[in-house]
C-alpha cells in the first residue's frame, strides 16, 4: 500500500470517531435534559401537599375566603332582623400588594357560599367597580323599542338596592431577616358596611406570613 | 414493702384512668401512629337562633412537643347528604404541648344538621 493511502484512511476513520463522539455526547445532554425536566401533574385540591410559595397561591385565598365567610356567619352580621335575606353589593377590594391579583377570585369564593347560606343575595346591577352585569340597566332601553313586547321588558321599580357592601384590601409586607431570608405578610382585610347607617358590622383580618430565600420574589 | 408497690401501681392506674377521653364517632384521628398523645375531651354541637349548627371539639394533647393539626369538616343535611361548601377545607390549628386545644365551627348554612371531622398532622 502506498502511503498516501494509508494517510487518508487514518483521517477517514478519525473524522468518524470524532462524529460517533460528538453524537453520543448530544445525546447524553438530550436524554438528561428529558430526565431532569418537572413531570406535570394534576393538583389534588382535596389534599394538596405542594410546597408552600412565596406568593399567594389557591390555598391562601382559600384560607381567607373560608375564614371571612365562617367569621360573617358566627358573628350574626348577616341574620336579618325579622328574616329574610340581605342584599349585598360588593365594593372596592383593592389590591395593595406587589402581586397582580385579580381579587374577584377572593371575592366570588365569598359571595358563593353567602349565597350557599341562604342569609344573603348578591346584587350585580350595583358595585362599586360599575356593575358587574351590565345588562340588567341595558335592557330597560328596550322600554323604547317597538320590536320588543313590552309586557316582557323589566318594570320601572323592580331593581332592589343593596343593603350591604362588601369592600377591603389586600396588604403585603415584607421583611427582611437577614441577607440570605425575607418574609412576606399577607393581609385580608374586609369590611362588611350596612349601606342605610354607614356602619360597619362585620370586620375580618386574615393574616398569611410566609418566609422564604430573598432570592424567591413574591410577584 | 409488696403493699407500698401495689398502692403505687393502683394510684397509677387511677391517675392513668381519669384522663378524660370521649369516644365520638363525628370525629376521628386519621393515622392512628401519631396520634397516641392527642384524645378528645368534649365534642359540642348547638343549634344557635339564627338556625345555624355550630361546633365545638375540645382535646389535649398529652405529648411533650408542640403538634401543628388540622382538621376537615364535612357537614351533612338531614338526608345525609354532603354539602358541597369552600367550608370544607383542611384549616391548621395548634396543639400546644401538655395543653388543651380547641376549634370551633359553623356550618354553611340551616340545612346542615351534622358533620364529620377529620383531624391529621399538617405534614407541610
Amino acid at each position: 500500500m502506498k502511503k498516501s493511502e494509508l494517510n487518508f484512511n487514518d483521517v477517514k476513520l478519525g473524522f468518524c470517531f470524532e462524529r460517533i463522539v460528538r453524537l453520543s455526547l448530544l445525546s447524553l445532554v438530550l436524554f438528561s435534559l428529558v430526565g431532569c425536566a418537572t413531570k406535570t401533574a394534576n393538583i389534588d385540591m382535596h389534599n394538596d401537599q405542594g410546597q408552600a410559595v412565596m406568593g399567594l397561591d389557591y390555598r391562601d385565598f382559600q384560607k381567607a375566603a373560608g375564614e371571612a365567610v365562617s367569621s360573617m356567619l358566627q358573628s350574626g352580621a348577616v341574620n336579618k332582623r325579622g328574616g329574610g335575606r340581605y342584599v349585598l353589593a360588593i365594593s372596592r377590594v383593592i389590591n395593595d400588594t406587589m402581586q397582580r391579583i385579580d381579587v374577584r377570585q377572593l371575592i366570588k369564593k365569598i359571595r358563593i357560599q353567602l349565597l350557599q347560606s341562604g342569609k344573603v343575595v348578591v346584587t350585580t346591577a350595583v358595585a362599586g367597580n360599575g356593575p358587574e352585569d351590565q345588562l340588567a340597566m341595558q335592557a330597560r332601553k328596550l322600554r323604547a323599542s317597538d320590536e320588543f313586547n313590552q309586557k316582557t321588558v323589566a318594570k320601572k321599580g323592580q331593581m332592589i338596592a343593596p343593603d350591604l357592601s362588601l369592600s377591603g384590601r389586600i396588604i403585603q409586607r415584607v421583611v427582611k431577616i437577614d441577607s440570605s431570608t425575607q418574609q412576606s405578610e399577607y393581609y385580608f382585610q374586609l369590611t362588611l358596611t350596612d349601606i342605610n347607617t354607614g356602619l360597619a358590622f362585620w370586620e375580618g383580618e386574615t393574616v398569611i406570613g410566609k418566609r422564604g430565600s430573598s432570592n424567591s420574589v413574591a410577584w | 414493702m409488696k403493699l407500698v408497690l401495689s398502692l403505687l401501681f393502683c394510684f397509677i392506674l387511677i391517675g392513668c384512668s381519669m384522663k378524660q377521653t370521649v369516644i365520638d364517632k363525628r370525629v376521628s384521628f386519621i393515622d392512628e401512629a401519631w396520634n397516641s398523645h392527642l384524645r378528645l375531651t368534649n365534642v359540642l354541637s348547638i343549634v344557635g337562633e339564627d338556625g345555624y349548627l355550630r361546633v365545638q371539639v375540645t382535646g389535649f394533647n398529652d405529648a411533650s412537643s408542640y403538634q401543628k393539626l388540622q382538621y376537615r369538616i364535612q357537614w351533612l343535611n338531614k338526608s345525609g347528604v354532603f354539602i358541597t361548601t369552600i367550608l370544607t377545607r383542611w384549616v391548621d390549628f395548634p396543639a400546644f404541648q401538655n395543653s388543651p386545644f380547641n376549634f370551633q365551627e359553623i356550618a354553611p348554612s340551616t340545612k346542615a344538621t351534622s358533620f364529620q371531622i377529620l383531624i391529621r398532622e399538617n405534614a407541610l
